[in-house]
């Protein structure tokens, strides 16, 4: 089970997740991001300071989020990332695709 | 040092990975595999059992079950995850390009990739129509410690006949006890000798260069119509015979008097 937390921060909608993201919670992650955006936020921050643990199942629903998002012209921005978490996203690539802050309050600045 | 194997099942379910995890995360740190090492075995082990569940079994099979051994043999500690599934070997998918641009990617097929890439070896089998995916993480500075242990290795000739020579071994079989043990099998093979047994008894460890050894006298008595048998081996050593694969090349007894019987029969 995630622990997941929607703020909205100067029109940004801000996910905050805790926990750890593998092919069973992966679509609770999905499920939050897929109603933020159907709610009409195109720009999304992504806070996964409590998340240790991320599978694939979990880059899954990054990109798909990311593709829909930048479909509308909207990004979503990762905040906090761990250093094994980083791995991941650096061995998939994604690193380089996904803008990267070290606080929420950077990456809500960015926009 | 012996060779520490667990072992652990779960049923076809992707809430039940995590379990398959914390299993391997707890044998990973009593082995001495440091933090990394061991967040990429779980990630490995994560991977292969969502394969096996979302591919394999269908999510329609949650009684189905999948097996999870951990095995020790300093310096390598091996996954292997065994399923019941229709025979699939997940190393033959291509894997998806890291440097492919948003629009290119598809959105999954990473599983297999981080398998690759967070384990030093990974092989597949299909055997008694079960998958075996083998996945090993070598210790960084993984030599076995005691070195000078092998000097303490013992190695008896015992004449079963003129023919038949059992070789009674102890200790651990490691480079060094190998080469001793290369060069005792070429005299006697030099002086005609081709028929060995192997009492192994009392052997607790052996390295991937007691494994070549033994596969190379093989070769060579195999070449003068002759044989090289194991016997008696502790299950450790055996276990590791046996995910390697050389359980098929060498004829086992289970005990150095059965495997003399033989000649004498």
């Amino acid at each position: 089970m995630l622990d997941i937390r929607v703020t909205e921060k100067n029109g940004v909608a801000v996910i905050e997740v805790q926990g750890r993201i593998d092919s069973s919670t992966a679509g609770e992650l999905g499920e939050a991001l897929t109603s933020v955006i159907d709610d009409g936020y195109n720009q999304v921050v992504l806070d996964i300071a409590g998340v240790d643990y991320m599978s694939s199942a979990g880059l899954r629903e990054l990109v798909s989020a990311l593709k829909k998002l930048r479909n509308t012209s909207g990004d979503m921005r990762i905040a906090q990332v761990k250093e094994r978490v980083y791995e991941v996203l650096e061995l998939s690539g994604l690193h380089t695709i996904f803008q990267i802050f070290d606080s929420q309050a950077e990456a809500i600045r960015s926009f | 040092m012996t060779i520490d194997r667990n072992h652990k099942r779960i049923r076809a379910r992707l809430e039940e990975i995590p379990l398959a995890c914390e299993f391997v995360r707890e044998v990973a740190i009593r082995a001495g595999l440091d933090e990394k090492a061991v967040h990429h075995c779980q990630l490995a082990v994560d991977e292969a059992c969502t394969n096996i569940i979302e591919h394999g079994y269908g999510s329609d099979q949650p009684d189905q079950v999948i097996e999870v051994i951990c095995s020790y043999a300093p310096p390598a500690f091996t996954i292997e995850i065994i399923d019941s599934g229709p025979a699939h070997d997940p190393l033959q998918h291509p894997p998806p390009d890291p440097d492919g641009e948003l629009d290119e990617r598809r959105i999954g097929g990473w599983g297999v990739l981080f398998i690759r890439k967070f384990m030093d070896e990974v092989a597949y089998q299909r055997r008694n129509n079960r998958n075996h995916l083998l996945m090993t993480k070598y210790l960084p500075h993984g030599r076995p410690t005691n070195a000078t242990e092998s000097s303490e290795n013992q190695v008896t000739v015992i004449d079963v006949s003129k023919e038949v020579k059992v070789f009674v071994l102890s200790g651990r079989i490691d480079t060094a006890a190998s080469r001793e043990l290369e060069h005792s099998f070429t005299q006697h093979l030099n002086s005609g000798q081709r028929h060995f047994v192997l009492d192994m008894a009392a052997v607790e460890y052996i390295s991937s260069a007691g494994l070549k050894m033994l596969v190379s006298v093989w070769k060579r008595t195999r070449d003068d119509k002759g044989d090289l048998i194991l016997a008696g081996l502790q299950p450790a050593v055996r276990e590791v015979l046996r995910l390697l694969g050389f359980d098929l090349v060498f004829t086992i007894f289970e005990s150095a008097d059965e495997a003399t019987a033989r000649y004498r029969s």
